[in-house]
């Protein structure tokens, strides 16, 4: 009982950060079709705000980490982005796979190869113990931040005349754009808020990991990618709910495989998002080009 | 002479290699009702989409009341007063109907007027208030095209532009169709009609071009034409559906 | 295609022309230092990934960046292969018997790399062939990280993190330079077959091309199953030249860079791949000067990861403005009226593809736009 209680805490914060990093993701997929690699990008350059900034009182390092994360979110559409927004997804592709690899390489360049550690805040480091189940307070946080920023986008998504023409440029850009939704605000304001999730992504994995290096947020890039794959790339619920999918998933086969295939298990799971993809590319990824339903 | 709300000057239009309008040539007057017909193909749907800035003309102009739109993005054409109802009416399917009315009124600023408006098409479109919290999705071809004008509508366009607003409809829905909008242009209301369904078309504009190859071949009146389905024989070689 | 070739250069005209130039430049650098040679060497060894990566992209226009899972198979398995048996007994004491036993000399250990690579891609392209555009790209990153993941903790025949070492070393300037004729020829004669035109048809309209008869997936699985088998041979090439190999080197970097190459030169053309290859080396061995603090003789702030900042910002500057690449995906041009015993020319740069941003509005294609929701 408390083995499968323990399980449940585990899948519960794995798939919540995991729907993070794929809501960050769909969020501009939705609008632009643009898998975005480079939010990868925004995490590790939150990461190393936080790094930066030890020392200051926590709120003034998260309004920071939250504002580098929005400011680079724009930069890189408006610099690298909005050239390349009417060709076809995949050079999209390659553009955001480019920009990860050269702010990573730049972040190299300036902070060095070697991790940087800091310390988010004490809380992040302890945890409760309820007689055989183990909890550490970060995954208490992490379930309630991911829950917050999920509900909020919600409500913003579908109570607010901003969020009613993001959900309308989502569907169908152009007839939005003859109505007079502006394209640039709307495709501006899905970046930002992709940067609000990834700094808390930045906040969560910090905490976890305690040291950022230039990589810092590929690999959660690269699950969240799969998160949003599972959940169908552009549909923000498709994303919430691939990302606790995979979360379960990841545990499950944690749990049941034999401990030989044990380290094999991301092999697993990203093997199973190609099969995927091959056998429902149109059901999955729906977006428009080169794809057959 | 009054200047006309609408003035296209040498419209030209290219995807790619292919060129789908040759330098056309409209004029449309304040509180008319002009219609563009012709085979498939002819360029019509590429003109209005020249016109609401979804395509970039390759050369020619667009003004609408003396401003330049030509080369404008479409959010910012329709803040000069031009709305597009296009073909296949693109609703949201996704979202409610009333959000597709508002969506409509994106560009308006008093919420006081847009209430008014809203009530407005409610009226003209009763169908639509019983289906306000529904999924646009759900709703009938003809209750989507009904939303689609109404939407166009909520934006209080100066040039209502329609394109191929009868396509896929039931006889009875073709009738509802261009009675709303013989309906708007008693209203004043300044429209361009794209129309297949030529017959109908020519008899209820003011004035018809008519488009082949990507040119306009001839212009006028009902009567200048030889009526409607003369004209339709004539020009349009058995090409015209639904009639 | 007609009148792209010379009379003397014949059939082959292209890839020996390229040949020749790719010579030039690599006897060009053994006249340097011996560390300059074995820079050569690796590039050469580019130019067969960026070309086996061509084969594929370019003729069937779909993306992969999981093309570096077919270097790590090649790689591993030549590297295992010309491993001595009592050093395989040694470092590898858990591994099957087949992998301890068998050995190989270099050249025999490249070909079976490659030919792993090919068996490995002929079962993956059974269902990838199927999906094209994004769907394909974001399969085969998914295909790397699996790849590499089975690479990292494979033990007992991989090592793990710690990789393979102590492999003999192989790939001299002549062996690589024998690749690389191989590699262009094999790229440039399937290109030319029916099976490359027909892909290439399959490249500009997919629909069409299908209309006509031409079965799609086969096509694209027959230029996966050769474009791995090249970069099969590329990573075995390079595992033979370092005398050892790991997890992470044919990893998302690699796929970067190659792609880089790739795209620089221009995605469309042989041509373009072999340019793009060559150019990437050469600035990049400059910008890794420049890295160790110096250039042309002038000191200069020495900054690790700079190469890579300035190639991410060539890349993306190119994808930008020349989607097309440097050559604009076209081939080599002779001159009409000159022979083909004349140096080819450089391939001219405004002769490029139709641009595909220009003049398009963001929406204004709304095929590119179907119904989604958030």
């Amino acid at each position: 009982m408390s083995t499968l209680l323990q399980s449940l805490v585990n899948a519960l914060n794995l798939g919540g950060l995991y729907a993070l990093y794929a809501l960050g993701m769909a969020m501009v997929f939705g609008i632009l079709r643009l898998v975005n690699f480079a939010h990868s990008s925004l995490i590790m350059a939150g990461g190393y705000t936080l790094v930066f900034t030890a020392g200051l009182p926590l709120i003034v390092r998260l309004v920071l980490t939250v504002a580098v994360c929005v400011a680079l979110a724009l930069v890189l559409e408006l610099v690298a982005f909005r050239g390349v927004r009417a060709a076809a997804p995949e050079t999209m592709l390659v553009t955001s796979f480019a920009v990860s690899m050269l702010l990573a390489s730049l972040a190299e360049s300036l902070f060095g190869a070697l991790p940087r550690s800091t310390d988010v805040d004490p809380v992040f480091r302890e945890s409760w113990t309820f007689g055989q189940v183990y909890l550490p307070k970060i995954n208490v946080v992490t379930v309630i931040v991911v829950a917050v920023l999920i509900g909020g986008l919600g409500l913003f998504l579908t109570r607010t005349p901003a969020g009613l023409r993001m959900r309308a440029a989502a569907e169908d850009f152009s007839t939005a754009r003859l109505l007079g939704v502006a394209a640039d605000r709307v495709i501006s304001l899905a970046f930002a808020i992709s940067g609000v999730l990834a700094a808390a992504a930045a906040v969560l994995l910090l905490g976890a990991n305690g040291s950022v290096t230039p990589t810092f947020g590929v690999n959660a890039v690269l699950f969240g990618l799969i998160a949003a794959v599972v959940g169908g790339l552009s549909s923000l619920r498709g994303a919430v709910v691939g990302g606790f999918v995979l979360g379960g998933a990841s545990q499950v086969l944690q749990e049941v495989l034999p401990v030989a295939l044990t380290p094999f298990r991301d092999a697993l799971l990203f093997a199973a998002v190609f099969c995927l993809l091959v056998v429902r590319p149109g059901g999955l990824i729906r977006s428009g080009q080169g794809v057959r339903v | 002479m009054v200047d006309p709300l609408l003035s296209v000057r040498g419209l030209t239009v290219r995807y790619g290699s292919v060129t789908a309008l040759h330098g056309v040539d409209l004029d449309v007057h304040q509180g008319e009702l002009v219609s563009l017909v012709g085979p498939n193909g002819a360029g019509k749907s590429s003109t209005l989409a020249a016109v609401s800035g979804l395509v970039r003309p390759a050369a020619g102009t667009v003004t609408v009341a003396g401003d330049m739109v030509s080369g404008l993005a479409p959010e910012r054409v329709v803040r000069h007063g031009v709305a597009l109802v296009p073909e296949g009416r693109k609703i949201f399917t996704s979202l409610t109907v009333a959000e597709n009315l508002a969506l409509g009124a994106t560009i308006r600023r008093d919420a006081a007027g847009v209430a008014a408006d809203l009530e407005r098409q409610l009226d003209r479109f009763p169908i639509l208030r019983d289906r306000c919290s529904q999924q646009a999705g759900l709703l009938s071809g003809g209750e989507q095209q009904q939303l689609a004008i109404a939407r166009a509508l909520m934006s209080r366009p100066r040039l209502l532009l329609l394109d191929e607003p009868s396509l896929g409809l039931a006889p009875r829905l073709v009738d509802l169709v261009f009675e709303t909008v013989a309906q708007l242009r008693r209203e004043g209301l300044t429209i361009v009609l794209v129309e297949q369904n030529a017959t109908r078309a020519v008899e209820l504009a003011d004035r018809t071009s008519i488009l082949r190859s990507g040119r306009i071949v001839r212009s006028g009146t009902a009567e200048e034409l030889g009526g409607g389905a003369a004209m339709a024989a004539e020009y349009l070689g058995g090409a015209e559906v639904g009639s | 295609m007609n009148g792209l070739l010379g009379r003397a250069g014949g059939a082959l005209g292209v890839p020996l022309a390229l040949f020749v130039g790719i010579v030039v430049v690599a006897l060009l650098a053994t006249t340097g230092p011996a560390s300059v040679e074995r820079l050569a060497v690796g590039g050469l060894v580019n130019v067969v990934l960026v070309v086996g990566l061509y084969v594929f992209v370019g003729n069937s226009g779909v993306w992969s960046f999981g093309h570096m899972s077919f270097a790590l198979v090649g790689g591993y398995v030549a590297g295992l292969l010309a491993m001595p048996v009592r050093l395989k007994g040694q470092l590898l004491p858990d591994a099957p018997a087949l992998v301890r036993d068998l050995h190989a000399g270099p050249f025999v250990a490249v070909v079976v790399g490659g030919l792993a690579a090919a068996v490995v891609a002929a079962v993956v392209a059974v269902p990838l062939s199927r999906i094209g555009g994004l769907s394909a790209g974001l399969a085969t990153v998914s295909l790397l990280i699996a790849f590499s993941v089975v690479a990292a903790q494979w033990q007992s025949v991989t090592r793990g993190q710690k990789g393979l070492s102590s492999i003999p070393m192989g790939t001299t300037m002549p062996v690589a330079l024998g690749w690389v004729l191989v590699a262009l020829l094999v790229a440039w004669t399937y290109q030319r077959s029916s099976f490359g035109i027909r892909l290439r048809a399959s490249k500009s309209d997919e629909v069409a091309a299908a209309a006509s008869g031409i079965s799609v997936p086969v096509q694209r699985g027959v230029a996966f199953v050769l474009s791995a088998f090249l970069t099969g041979v590329g990573g075995a090439l390079f595992a033979l030249q370092l005398g050892s190999i790991n997890p992470g080197v044919f990893y998302l970097d690699y796929t970067f860079l190659i792609i880089t190459m790739l795209v620089l030169g221009g995605a469309g053309s042989l041509t373009g791949a072999v340019v793009g290859s060559v150019a990437v080396s050469a600035l990049a061995e400059v910008l890794r000067r420049a890295e160790g603090g110096s250039l042309l003789g002038l000191p200069v702030p020495a900054r690790p990861g700079l190469a890579d900042v300035v190639l991410g910002i060539v890349l993306v500057v190119m994808l930008l403005r020349r989607p097309g690449g440097l050559t604009g995906g076209r081939e080599l041009r002779w001159p009409r009226r000159h022979g083909a015993g004349d140096r080819p020319p450089p391939v001219s740069p405004t002769a490029s593809e139709p641009d595909p941003l220009a003049g398009v509005a963001l929406g204004a294609g709304s095929d590119s736009r179907r119904e989604d929701s958030p």
